[in-house]
């Protein structure tokens, strides 16, 4: 066999810090956060409740049968937590990826590249972690910065993205377990993190692994070191973007983070082609699912009795807005429109197009006291940025389906 | 088998126990109208990472440590993390991310840039003040 060339040489890569121990430990991290970016992941798309019509994004019988539960209506916050979590603990998670894959960069140049059919197929699954990893923070990002070079629908290919990656985390956390628990029983859980700059040694030589030096440097940072550069560069992640989640005295700190606004508009009206005449004194509601069709002009709605709740809008991209929504309940223009005891409704816009033109509700979200047909907010008229004449708001439901310049409202009966 | 294979059954069983989901999620994509954009960006995530990111801040590090011998720290932590906020928040601060945010909301994203510059001249002065505290000056 012909010696290695460059990175593939043995002591090319000289990193003193570099060996199983470190890598188990930033990985054991790094599994904890993308576990909760996970699973908050898959939880927003089951909130879109995709089954419903006009709601799904990813093709219907295409994605994972993980959306058989109804999304909750409570507690009210429950939808911004869920996005609060897998935007920001995503970015956390950053550092800690970026330490993960430098402290294994040394496997990628491995000599030969492939020495049986196990590390092939075990090669090809670590490509296809790495890529997903990397595919999906990297689009989530971008997508949560309205930057949309891709030029792909997003959510389906975040999506498959992230199939991809569980299913080949899973495989690799299986594959690995026996390395990483050999690590924590010869090292000690966290006894290297003991070691200062000058006590900081390269691990013991690991036979297979590849990732202790022949030829270390000397050391510039200690492990703790490395592992506090990571966390500092975590929490400044976080600082610069959780004020847009946390809202109130929180938001003006969030510095770099892409809404800063107290009161964000996710789309104009300009934008969504909704004009002053759409609204103005010939806007009718149109109420259906009972019988006969049932028209309501504003001021007719503001006659009805009404009802004033204090609830977020939280945004499938992390920002979240509280704000107190005044207007007739869902359930009560289901009696309007003659029903008794709804088990959803189907929702349309003013707007002319678009795919949040028309959405779905289930039966927990009309049927819940809060759910409004909003036509305040903080006691005066709704902007017609955000849905003058009258938009819907449901506790707990993505921003989205929080439908704007609500035209109809189609009603479904129990039974 | 092992010594063909060269690891455990166990090892094979859970690759082709979870290998064709990943493959049914690709397959999935492939169907779509952006299947080549999606897995240009796919193969491009790993490969960009891995032979041009990696190695640009490896060698910048290098470069770091020749300039500064033993101070290399108060540079390094300060330009990391400086770097990742850029890199992480390159759309709002570089306004990459502007057009589309113009079309949502009908703003413009103002002061990213400056701010960012800030944090980071922060960063450098903090970790100045460190370096003279513990008397790094007298080394």
């Amino acid at each position: 066999m012909s010696p290695a060339p460059g990175p593939f040489r043995p002591g090319f890569w000289r990193s003193p810090l570099r060996g199983p121990w470190l890598t188990a430990a930033l990985g054991s991290v790094l599994l904890v956060l993308v576990t909760i970016v996970a699973v908050t992941g898959f939880l927003s798309h089951a909130a879109y409740e995709p089954d419903l019509p006009s709601n799904a994004v990813v093709p219907r019988d295409a994605d994972l049968p993980l959306t058989f539960f109804s999304w909750p209506t409570g507690p009210p916050w429950l939808y911004a937590l869920n996005q609060g979590l897998h935007v920001n603990v995503g970015l956390v998670a950053v550092p800690v990826l970026l330490a993960k894959l430098w402290s294994v960069i040394p496997r990628l140049f491995a000599w030969p590249p492939v020495a049986s059919p196990a590390q092939g197929i075990e090669r090809l699954a670590i490509a296809l972690l790495v890529s997903s990893a990397i595919f999906e923070f990297v689009t989530g990002i971008m997508n949560a910065q309205y930057w949309y070079a891709f030029h792909f629908n997003f959510v389906i290919a975040h999506y498959y993205g992230a199939v991809v990656f569980v299913a080949s985390l899973v495989l690799h956390v299986a594959v690995k377990s026996p390395a990483i628990l050999h690590a924590y029983r010869t090292r000690g859980w966290l006894k290297p993190l003991r070691d200062d700059l000058a006590h900081t040694r390269p691990e013991p030589a690991d036979e297979h692994g590849g990732l202790v030096p022949v030829d270390p440097d000397p050391p510039t940072l200690s492990r703790r070191g490395l592992i506090a550069f990571v966390g500092a560069g975590s929490a400044a992640l976080l600082v610069a973007n959780m004020g847009e989640t946390l809202g109130g005295p929180f938001r003006p700190l969030a510095f770099l983070a892409p809404r800063r606004e107290d009161f964000p508009v996710n789309k104009t009206a300009a934008r969504a082609g909704v004009t002053r005449d759409m609204v103005g004194a010939a806007y009718r509601l149109r109420l259906a699912g009972g019988g006969d069709e049932v028209s309501l002009s504003r001021a007719e709605l503001l006659a009805q009795p009404q009802h004033t709740a204090r609830l977020p809008i939280a945004c499938v991209e992390g920002w979240t807005t509280t704000q107190e929504w005044t207007g007739v309940r869902l359930s009560e223009l289901a009696r309007l429109a003659g029903i008794e005891r709804p088990d959803g409704a189907f929702v349309r816009s003013l707007q002319p197009a678009g795919i949040l033109a028309k959405t779905s509700l289930d039966g927990d979200a009309v049927r819940d006291p809060d759910a409004l047909l909003a036509l305040k907010v903080n006691g005066a008229d709704l902007p017609l940025d955000h849905g003058f004449p009258a938009r819907i708001i449901v506790p707990a439901l993505p921003g989205v389906h929080n439908t704007k310049w609500v035209g109809s409202i189609e009603f479904g009966s129990e039974a | 088998m092992s010594r063909v294979y060269g690891a455990s059954p166990l090892h094979l069983l859970a690759h082709l126990a979870l290998m064709p989901l990943a493959g049914w999620a690709i397959l999935q994509v492939l169907e779509g109208r952006t299947a080549v954009r999606i897995v240009v960006w796919l193969v491009a995530a790993a490969v960009v990472h891995d032979l041009v990111v990696l190695p640009l801040y490896s060698g910048a590090d290098r470069a770091a440590r020749t300039f500064t011998g033993a101070a290399v720290n108060y540079v390094r932590v300060p330009a990391g993390l400086s770097l990742l906020m850029l890199a992480v928040f390159f759309g709002t601060i570089a306004g990459r991310g502007e057009g589309g945010y113009r079309a949502v909301s009908g703003l413009s994203y103002e002061g990213y840039a400056t701010r960012w510059l800030l944090a980071s001249a922060g960063l450098f002065a903090v970790s100045g003040a460190v370096y003279l505290l513990r008397g790094g000056s007298r080394s």
